[in-house]
């Protein structure tokens, strides 16, 4: 019992360290405030020039539209004048099955990585991880042979394929750590109760949803505004992605930059809306564990 | 209702750590076995053999003669009950408790109706819509309790159940338990590491240590009669009071001598051949904190010891003194036990006390204290195992 007798804490008065937490607060903020206006201003700017005519956006680029540089010339050209429906359900096809079959097959992978002992099971993990750091492009030339001899040249299945295998390494790294959080006696429970392991597995992927979430989150952006991929593996009209579809106004139209803007602008909508949806998900699954 | 028979059970890691070793165990149908012992003591990973959510690496497990070793969980039919419940926290009161009849295609009425009769049974009716996280801990046991009674299962394994509950909830849960295994009549495991949960529980009690089965009796012959050092200290709160000894004798009388003090021995062990087979063996003393009472004109006659007054805690009912006594206090490694004790000073070692709450002890005193008990435990230093007269004398 000789560590009893250590000094009572001093009575709570606004010491120095707390006036110092308080600046260093500020310091945080402004930091996370200049950074988020860093971010923001190119998205404003797209926004904001979307809206204006094309001699508008050459005198003065940073100013708001007023109602003699109002112009809807842009989305006019992409929504009439374009294939852009067809763009944009392409994007959407291929992101939500990438997502879906990301955050599937990652759940699967990780509920055997945290659950099972099996030999390699390290090695496994590492090797996934692996995956995480080696970017997927350096085989770009590979990708492109085989997908040329399966015959998925120019078909959504091909960025499916090439978006999944991409998402993969980082959704089984997470969702490895979530599937650890889960505690083992309710799998036991469950496997009492008469599961076998594919219901458990079911059981257990409702507690895990913030992980999902966040899964198909990281996933999600990466694949919708990809360039690199729709490019090489698809070009084709009518499987052409928005990012491509956008990226043909600079030349097509000669740098039809109302158009481009504007397309750019639609295609933030649907991102937007997703990652709404998404992340209500990981809010919820958050504040659902903390009541539990 | 059946049959657990286990032979020489042992469960060794892959990193080679033995955490049950060869345990031998019947437990009838009907039954209530508790198995008891401090943490890490391997009464978990038992029982979870038994459950069959661990492999078995030597020995047998059989339910109603059947070697289960092989068989997955769901083809035991066993139901269990989890230290923190393990509710499914997305599913309602109903569907916990339903779970295992859906997953074992019962038909919907009939599912329907047993839950019901569970909740009844429970008193959870009024909550069956809810969800676990707006239940209190004692609700969420009994569903718990119900996930594994709606089953009929032909055992009930339950591990640590009352552990994450207050002290007056657990006493009330626990009468509880008892009420229902009893009406129910199905063969139950019981896992804690509370003695006292193990005598009020058990009709025989198994106490653990390190993966070995010490010994497997009713309550009160594990209180009476334990087999060894271990037994003796973890059974009986406070715990009894352990000193180094040696036993003494001469052609007619035998003693056993701690410190400074000695406790004559029975008949017994001055019998036999009169070889002195015994005189000098090396033994430890046990005396239980009950048997002491206060030396007074009435009990002048029985054998006493000395011992200064450290610390007096009055429970009402009773009054434990915390003493010291010139003698060498015997060590057990197991830290559990080691709790609760008064650290050991230079003057002598702890020696605990339960007296009437009419005593008048001040701390500080020095008083004699009588032994009111015909015997005490001796065992041997050596191997720890109890010295029985009609056995090793």
């Amino acid at each position: 019992m000789d560590t009893a007798t250590s000094a009572p804490a001093p009575p709570d008065r606004i010491s120095p360290t707390k006036r110092r937490i308080h600046l260093g607060r500020w310091g945080v903020h402004a930091v996370l405030l200049a950074y988020s206006l860093l971010a923001l201003g190119p998205t404003l700017l797209i926004i904001m020039n979307s809206l204006k005519s094309r001699s508008a956006i050459f005198d003065d680029a940073f100013s708001l539209p007023t109602s003699e540089t109002f112009d809807l010339v842009g989305y006019d050209t992409v929504l009439n004048g374009s294939s852009f429906d067809v763009y944009f359900r392409n994007s959407f096809i291929v992101t939500v099955a990438s997502v879906l079959l990301v955050v599937f097959f990652s759940a699967m992978a990780a509920f055997a990585l945290a659950e099972y002992d099996f030999k390699g099971n390290t090695m496994l993990a590492l090797y996934l991880a692996i995956g995480i750091m080696i970017p997927i492009r350096l085989g770009t030339v590979s990708i492109l042979k085989l997908m040329v001899s399966l015959g998925l040249i120019n078909t959504l299945w091909a960025l499916i394929l090439v978006y999944t295998a991409m998402g993969l390494p980082l959704g089984v790294f997470l969702m490895t750590q979530f599937m650890r959080q889960v505690p083992r006696e309710l799998k036991s429970a469950a496997r009492v109760d008469g599961a076998n392991e594919y219901r458990v597995f079911g059981l257990v992927l409702p507690l895990v949803r913030p992980g999902m979430a966040a899964v198909a989150v990281f996933t999600m952006l990466p694949v919708w505004n990809d360039l690199w991929f729709p490019l090489i593996l698809a070009p084709a009209e009518d499987t052409r992605t928005v990012t491509l579809g956008a990226s043909a106004f600079l030349g097509q139209f000669e740098r039809n930059w109302n158009a481009l803007l504007a397309a750019l602008t639609l295609a933030m909508v649907p991102i937007i809306l997703l990652y709404v949806i998404f992340s209500r998900q990981f809010l919820r699954g958050l504040t659902e564990g903390a009541i539990k | 209702m059946s049959e657990l028979r286990l032979s020489g059970v042992s469960k060794v890691y892959p990193n080679g750590v033995r955490a049950v070793s060869d345990v031998d165990l019947n437990i009838a149908d009907g039954e209530l076995l508790v198995l008891v012992g401090p943490s890490g003591c391997g009464k978990s990973t038992l029982l979870r053999m038994i459950a069959g959510l661990e492999d078995v690496t030597e020995g047998v497990v059989e339910i109603d003669g059947r070697i289960v070793n092989a068989e997955t969980p769901r083809e035991r039919d066993i139901a269990m009950v989890f230290q923190n419940y393990a509710l499914y926290p997305h599913m309602t009161v109903r569907k916990n408790i339903g779970y295992s009849l859906r997953l074992g295609k019962v038909p919907r009425d009939e599912a329907a109706q047993r839950i019901e009769d569970t909740a009844a049974l429970l008193e959870l009716t009024d909550l069956l819509d809810r969800k676990p996280g707006a239940l209190s801990g004692g609700q969420r046991q009994r569903v718990a309790m119900g996930r594994a009674i709606v089953r009929k299962p032909a055992a009930f394994l339950m591990d640590e159940p009352l552990s994450n509950l207050d002290a007056r909830l657990r006493v009330q849960m626990r009468a509880e338990i008892i009420r229902l295994q009893r009406s129910l009549g199905t063969t139950t495991v019981y896992v804690t590491h509370d003695q006292v949960e193990a005598m009020t529980m058990g009709s025989r009690v198994a106490v653990l240590r390190d993966g070995l089965l010490q010994q497997v009796e009713s309550p009160q012959v594990l209180y009476d009669h334990p087999d060894n050092l271990f037994v003796a200290a973890f059974i009986g709160s406070p715990s009894m009071n352990l000193y180094q000894g040696r036993i003494e004798r001469t052609s007619t009388t035998a003693r056993a001598v701690f410190g400074a003090h000695s406790f004559p021995l029975q008949d017994q062990w001055t019998e036999g051949d009169g070889s002195g087979g015994n005189d000098g063996r090396e033994v430890i003393v046990g005396i239980r904190p009950e048997w002491l009472v206060e030396q007074t004109r009435d009990n002048a006659d029985l054998p006493s010891v000395r011992v200064r007054v450290e610390l007096v805690e009055a429970l009402g009912s009773e009054l434990v003194a915390h003493t010291t006594i010139e003698a060498a206090g015997a060590e057990i490694d197991t830290p559990e036990l080691a709790e609760g004790h008064v650290s050991e000073s230079s003057d002598g070692a702890p020696c605990l006390a339960r007296l009437s709450p009419r005593s008048r002890v001040a701390v500080g005193e020095t008083i004699d204290l009588a032994i009111n008990h015909p015997s005490v435990h001796l065992f041997d230093a050596e191997t720890e195992r109890a010295l029985r007269p009609d056995r090793d004398r």
